[in-house]
Order: C-alpha cells, then structure tokens, then sequence
C-alpha cells in the first residue's frame, strides 16, 4: 500500500482532532514486516524525531503488527525518511490517544 | 588443550561474544512478538545483524537477510524453496552433504535431477565441465564457496557468469568463508548465499542464514508463527519473515552480532592474512615429515585448513593420538563431503584436518608441527 497522499493524511489528522475534542491524536506509522518498523525505528531516532515501536490498535489494523507511534507534527518528517530511504510502509493513521491514564493497568 | 577445528566451530571467539549472548538471556523477549523494552531490544539486535551481514556480504540490504540454525538449514531452505518439479540442479564433488543430502533427496523422490561436475585429486575445479554439465531445464548450481575438507577456494564470481550464462541461478555456500574470504553478492552477482554463525563469523552455534538477491524468490520451507499478519492463512510473503517461522535464536545472533562488529574492526583482510599465516607455517612445517601427505592446493585460493595423512594409517588414529597424547584439537572422518573424499582418494582413510584461526598462536602452530613429527616417527 502507498502513504497515504499528504493533503489527505492532514485532512485525516484534522479530523480525528475535530472528532475527539479534548484528546491528543497521535500517528502510526503501520508497516507489514517487523524488519521494516525497526529500520525505521532507527532512522527516525537518528533524525532525533521522538518515536517509539508501539502496538498498532485494533482501529488502525486486524492484525498483530507493530507500528511506529510518533507525533503528528512528525509525520511529514517521518514521511520523508521513509522514502528517502525506501523503508516501504502501509500508511500512517492518526488515532486519538490510545492511552487511558486512569486505567488499570493490569486489566 | 590446543584448539584446531576451527572449521568445525570456531571455540576461540572474540571478547564481546559471550558476554552478549549473556547478557541478552537475561535481558531479551521475543523479536516481533511485543512492543516492550525486552521485545524491542531483542528486535533491534536481529535487525542490526542483518544490516551487518548485509553489508559483509555486499547484499541487498537488512531485509534479503534471513536467519536460519545453521547453514545446513539455510542450504535446505534455498534448495527446497528454489527447486520445482522437472529441474535439474547442477553441483560440484568438493559440496558439503548439506548441499549433496538436498539435492539427492530430490533427486530420489524423482522430482528433480542432479549432477555432480568432479574434482581433481588436487582439490581442482575444472570450470569447462561445470559449464558443460547444465541443461535447459537446469534451475540452479549450488556449489561451495570453499572445501570443508582441503581449504581449497573456488572462484564464485566465474561460477555464477556461467551459471547466468544459462538462465540459471547461483547458490552459494560460504560455511567456510564467511568472515575469512570476501563476498561480494552485488559485484559478483550471486543469487543466494548460505553462511553459518558459528565458524568464522564467531557466533554461537545455532546461528546462520541466507541472504537473497533481489527478484529471487525462495519459497518459504516452514510456515507458522511469524508475529503479523495473524489473522491471514498464509505465511507471509515478504522478507525476511517469508523464510522464517517461530521465534528467533536472538540469544545467539547477538553473540553473532558481536562477531561481526568484530570483523568489521579487524578487518577481513586482515584475519584471513593471519589465518593463512598461521596455516602456511604449519604446512610448510609438516610437509616435508617423511610419511606425511598434504592434500588440495588445486583451488583459487585457500582458506586456514590443512588436511593430511600420515602413510596409510588410519586417520582417526592419527587424530586420537593427537587428542589424548598431544591435548590437540582436530577433526578425521569423512567431513560430510564423501565425493570429495572420492576425488582425493581417502574414502577409506579419511583424513586429519588442522583448521586454524587467527586467535590460533604460532607457539600452538608449532607445537601441532611437533606433535605431527612425532605421531609419524611412532606410526612408521
């Protein structure tokens, strides 16, 4: 799959921002090999980008993958470094928050 | 005890691999399988050592590396996933049985075809037989990079044209020179190379692999746990993961990732340059021994490995007196390669073979060379 088109990820960033008022919204950068994620991993911390290897939610994808989560003020940065590189990933989709701070958190 | 099988497994290894290996037992989780610090430490120590042996061997990048538990494994997954029903395979008498072993068990299920291009008695690879042994059918030539008996080194750059030459693939194995002999996948246009972890690249036993050029595919030859894609019937089919199923020896490819940031400080050059010093010496000692046969010498190169006999006497005599009278490491026996014993004439005898390191020292170097003029003064 190809990133997402650049204008659509912003208008898909906006309005997960206007649908969840109050909550951070935060980018996933999704890919299909594990291999892909941690070469990205590297890169994108190397640019000195904050970015951490996180699980990718039951919204973004069915499946067990990891993703890359990051600031979605990153995302055109993180964007770029992937091609640049030509890391291949499945596109980026920006969530609310997916951290619930009051949670139990062995639940 | 005096260590010379290094072409078996290297015991000596460099400082840092067994402390990595130590130290990611205790620190590391599944790669692929979780997001935590454990999981994540492990994921980027498998990915870094791909991008290092990517780089040693001039592949195609992090990705075209999969792992395997030895090269034996990566052999079988390259052949069984590269060979289809009708193909003919072309290999040579100086191959290891983890090439022979695939290849006959194919060519006995009668689903593929087989020749054996022979070796002179010298170790030699006559290259026009290789060239005249393909057919129009013939999907690949898996050859050996180096003898795992002689040393002897074949020049894979000229396999691979003629194998090109015919529509066919290369495959190559490097058990032996992985981390003592250059490979340059993209220069010399080798389609796969098999490596082990635990010889020259100093690794733990356990460890090895594959790595794929790019627009070859090699059909995976176990499917299961692959850590994405979960919900899909099939395994999946991009690299690296294609050829991996079930969780990964993380342990030892960090200790495998240990030897290769040694390499690459040391230089590959440089090791190979002491090795076959060191090897040198103790052929230029024991060959003049009356009694004493060495064996190869025919190929384009070497690698740190001397085989001899001693008359007519039985190598594993010779090797046990090495062992119990001497404290001295070696290896008799057939060595899995029974056509090149064939080619050398030792089906019977077997042979006695030094295989050196550069962690080796000329004082052990010539402590073998008094202990071999020993054993042959007692055997004559």
């Amino acid at each position: 799959m190809e990133l997402i088109d650049r204008m659509e990820l912003n208008d898909l960033i906006e309005q997960a921002r206007q649908d969840n008022p109050g909550k951070r919204v935060d980018c996933y950068v999704l890919f299909a090999s594990h291999t892909d994620a941690m070469e990205l991993f590297g890169l994108v911390r190397e640019a000195g980008l904050g970015a951490r290897i996180s699980t990718t939610p039951r919204q973004a994808r069915s499946c067990c993958g990891v993703s890359l989560l990051i600031g979605c003020d990153d995302a055109a940065r993180v964007e770029l470094i992937a091609r640049e590189n030509g890391v291949p990933t499945e596109g980026i989709v920006p969530l609310p928050n997916q951290i619930d701070p009051n949670r139990d958190v062995y639940c | 005890m005096i260590y010379f099988d290094n072409a078996a497994t290297t015991m000596l290894k460099p400082p840092g691999v067994a402390e990595a290996v130590a130290a990611a037992i205790g620190a590391f989780g599944g790669v692929g399988r979780g997001v935590h610090g454990a999981s994540l430490d492990a994921g980027m120590t498998v990915f870094q050592a791909r991008r290092k042996l990517s780089d040693l061997f001039g592949g195609p990048g992090a990705k075209r590396v999969a792992f395997a538990s030895n090269a034996t494994e990566a052999l079988n997954v390259a052949l069984f996933g590269l060979m289809q029903p009708g193909d003919h395979a072309v290999t040579t008498a100086a191959s290891h049985n983890s090439v022979l072993r695939p290849l006959f068990r194919l060519q006995d299920a009668g689903t593929a075809d087989v020749s054996v291009v022979p070796i002179g008695s010298d170790g030699s690879l006559d290259y026009g037989a290789f060239d005249a042994a393909f057919r129009p059918n013939t999907r690949l030539a898996a050859v050996t990079h180096a003898s795992n008996l002689t040393g002897d080194v074949y020049d894979i750059a000229c396999l691979a044209e003629i194998a090109h030459a015919h529509g066919a693939l290369l495959v190559v194995d490097a058990a032996q020179t992985a981390g003592v002999v250059p490979i340059d996948m993209a220069k010399d246009r080798l389609d796969v190379v098999c490596f082990t972890g635990h010889k020259s690249l100093f690794g733990p036993q356990g460890t090895g692999g594959l790595v794929v050029a790019e627009g070859v595919d090699v059909a995976p030859l176990k499917v299961g746990g692959s850590g994405t894609h979960s919900y899909d019937r099939e395994h999946p089919a991009f690299m690296p993961e294609r050829l991996e199923a079930g969780t990964l020896n993380a342990h030892g490819i960090a200790g495998l990732l240990a030897g290769l940031i040694y390499i690459e400080g040391k230089g590959i050059d440089a090791l190979r340059a002491e090795a076959l010093a060191l090897a040198t010496r103790f052929a230029d000692g024991v060959r003049a021994i009356p009694g004493v046969k060495l064996y190869g010498g025919g190929g384009a190169g070497r690698t740190g490995i001397v085989a001899l006999n001693v008359d007519d006497a039985d190598s594993s005599l010779v090797a046990d007196m090495l062992n119990v009278d001497f404290g001295i490491c070696t290896r008799a026996g057939a060595h899995c390669a029974p056509l090149m014993h064939e080619a050398l004439g030792t089906e019977t005898q077997g042979a006695v073979r030094f295989s050196f390191s550069h962690l080796n020292t000329a004082e052990e170097i010539d402590a073998g060379i008094r202990a071999v003029t020993e054993i042959a003064g007692e055997l004559r």
